[in-house]
């Protein structure tokens, strides 16, 4: 008899811990209630290209118009070589700011670098034209120029839909002309000269 | 003659019991506070441990024994059987490990590792049992299950570092603690126990450094869900006590083998595995669980009262295999819902996806759309009719009928 009492007590024992296993496993139920959700992240692509760069010069003492002014871009930078210029020669330099990315962008912040010779400083822009843009521009530089081309969209740049979009491509024209007063000094005869415009690109929400 | 100062019978002393439990107190102090954190572990555990356990081997050593209470000629069958329980219990942590997951084993495997470790868990595990055997030999002469419990709730306090109770946070934490690691060892600690007390320190000593050698020696361990871990940690000592029970019963021929009215052992312990298995089922541990249906949305298909069966989407792969026309179970406003993807549609800017569901009987498409982290599962099978009684208790219960749509 007390060897079945004992053997209850094991049992009961054991059913006590039967039920508190019985018990975490609602709670493990409900704790496991979870999903795993998982998204695949494409990140986008930010970029934007100067293409299709042209220069038409105006001049009638080169004897040609073309090869004055020389615009190359390498998509991400945008050259100009000045051959045969002289004081008072004007010209036009289109470009196209292209957005390839796929995320809408401003272009900002354009500068002018790799000016050895300081010859941005003698070159006068009477007229900024960019596709889409009300034009106000007020400036006579082409320090000022590219100013007025960050100060686009409040301060932003020039904004440019993705890829695809309407407006994701913009024209910009500069009317540019060598100071007529510049000297030897500023503008050496028999020279050539180069700089490069160089853009930041921003993410369309990143300011 | 036999001189009486010489041979004293040894009696059973209550002050023997709490000097042995101040001893392993204080040593999980000294443990705790004073060396484990403030050393370097490996001279911890290669040195220090091991000293400290030895010295109080030492002490515990030098104290009369009273002997278990088995029989000597049964002891060796004893340590027989405790040898099995500890092979059967690695061998059932090995299977569920091929269901769950088998891991890499974060112990130090190189020989120098392996032999600092021998002696550090070894003399600890050694002096432990004898200790476990010396406090049940002198705390009860009797099968005793409340000092059984009580022993074994102090080996499992002590047996657990400090740091584990300090850093419980929460409910579900503790729950966890307890499920993982506090009801495994105590249930361990349990069979231990009983083992000391019929067949002394050797039958416990086998029984736990088994077990141990596997944990702490073997290259490849176990990855098993908390719950598994506590099923098994709990259950199998468990089990193993009630059938000891049952063989020390024959073995000390108190009743003849076959002879026994009792219940078996067996029946219980499949009767437990069965009754926790139905419970499991019933709340949902398993991938597949139960749903009671409680309107006509999906008729004729699903009728009220119906029980369908409903496969578990835990992660996006379920979530992309779901096709138009398959029946899925999502939870809104905490109210779970059974209805059938109409349309699956992909936002192309953001990839997240959404379902369209109606129920078959419904007149319109139900009004929002189901998001992934709404769904549960898909309907896999339909069982009819047993779900009545579920239906008429809940029927007390107000179901907000503003969500069912008709």
């Amino acid at each position: 008899m007390e060897r079945k009492n004992k053997m209850k007590k094991a049992r009961f024992l054991a059913m006590t811990l039967v039920v508190a296993i019985m018990m975490m496993g609602a709670g493990y139920a409900y704790w496991q209630e979870e999903l795993t959700i998982s998204n695949t992240i494409d990140t986008g692509v930010l970029d934007v290209v100067f293409v299709e760069p042209t220069t038409v010069g105006s001049d009638e003492y080169t004897g040609a118009n073309e090869g004055m002014v020389v615009a190359n871009s390498d998509g991400h930078s945008l050259q100009l070589q000045f051959k045969e210029v002289y004081p008072g020669a004007d010209c036009q330099v289109k470009f196209n700011l292209s957005n390839i990315g796929t995320l809408a962008a401003f272009v900002d912040e354009l500068e002018i670098t790799n000016d050895t010779d300081n010859i941005a400083d003698v070159i006068l822009c009477h007229g900024v034209n960019i596709a889409g843009y009300s034009n106000n521009y007020t400036g006579t530089t082409l320090a000022d120029a590219l100013a007025y081309i960050n100060g686009r969209e409040n301060g932003k740049g020039i904004r440019l839909e993705n890829d695809g979009a309407a407006n994701s491509d913009r024209e910009v024209t500069l009317s540019l002309e060598f100071d007529p007063n510049a000297d030897d000094n500023t503008l050496p005869q028999d020279d050539e000269f180069s700089f490069t415009i160089m853009a930041d690109v921003f993410q369309y929400n990143a300011r | 003659m036999i001189n009486k100062n010489l041979y004293l019978p040894t009696y059973r002393s209550t002050l023997k019991v709490l000097f042995l439990i101040c001893v392993l107190v204080l040593v999980y102090i000294v443990e705790n506070f004073f060396f484990q954190y403030n050393m370097d572990n490996s001279i911890y555990n290669g040195v220090v441990k091991p000293i400290i356990w030895s010295g109080v081997g030492a002490v515990v050593f030098s104290l009369p024994v009273i002997r278990p209470a088995s029989r000597i000629r049964t002891r060796n069958m004893l340590c027989f059987w405790a040898l099995n329980f500890g092979v059967v219990y690695i061998i059932i942590s090995v299977l569920a490990g091929l269901v769950d997951g088998l891991g890499r084993s974060p112990y130090s495997h190189e020989p120098i590792g392996i032999i600092s470790n021998f002696i550090s868990v070894g003399t600890a595990l050694v002096v432990k049992e004898l200790i476990r055997s010396h406090i049940i030999s002198n705390f009860t002469k009797e099968e005793n299950y409340l000092k059984f419990i009580i022993i074994a709730l102090i080996m499992t306090v002590t047996g657990i570092s400090l740091k584990r109770y300090t850093e419980l946070i929460g409910y579900k934490a503790i729950v966890l603690f307890i499920a993982q690691y506090f009801a495994v060892d105590f249930a361990h600690n349990l069979f231990a126990t009983y083992l000391a007390y019929i067949g002394g320190p050797l039958t416990s000593i086998i029984y736990l450094g088994t077990i141990s050698g596997f944990h702490w020696f073997s290259p490849i361990l176990p990855d098993l869900e908390w719950i598994t871990t506590a099923l098994i940690g709990v259950m199998c000592p468990v089990f193993f006590l009630i059938t000891m029970q049952d063989i020390y019963t024959v073995i000390e021929k108190r009743v003849e083998k076959g002879k026994c009215k009792e219940e078996s052992s067996l029946s219980w312990i499949l009767t437990s595995i069965v009754s926790i298995g139905i419970i499991w089922f019933a709340v949902g541990v398993f991938p597949i669980y139960p749903s009671v249906i409680a309107t006509g949305s999906m008729e004729p298909l699903i009728k009220p009262g119906d029980v369908v069966l409903i496969r578990k989407i835990v992660d996006m792969e379920g979530i992309r295999n779901l096709k138009q026309g398959d029946i899925i179970q999502f939870e809104r406003n905490n109210i779970k819902i059974s209805h059938r993807i109409v349309e699956i549609l992909e936002d192309k800017k953001t990839g997240q996806i959404s379902y369209k569901t109606k129920g078959d009987n419904n007149s319109i498409i139900d009004k929002e759309m189901v998001k992934p982290e709404q769904m549960k599962g898909i309907v896999v099978r339909v069982v009819p009719k047993i779900g009545w009684p579920t239906l008429i208790i809940k029927s007390k219960e107000g179901i907000p009928l503003d969500e069912i749509i008709f």
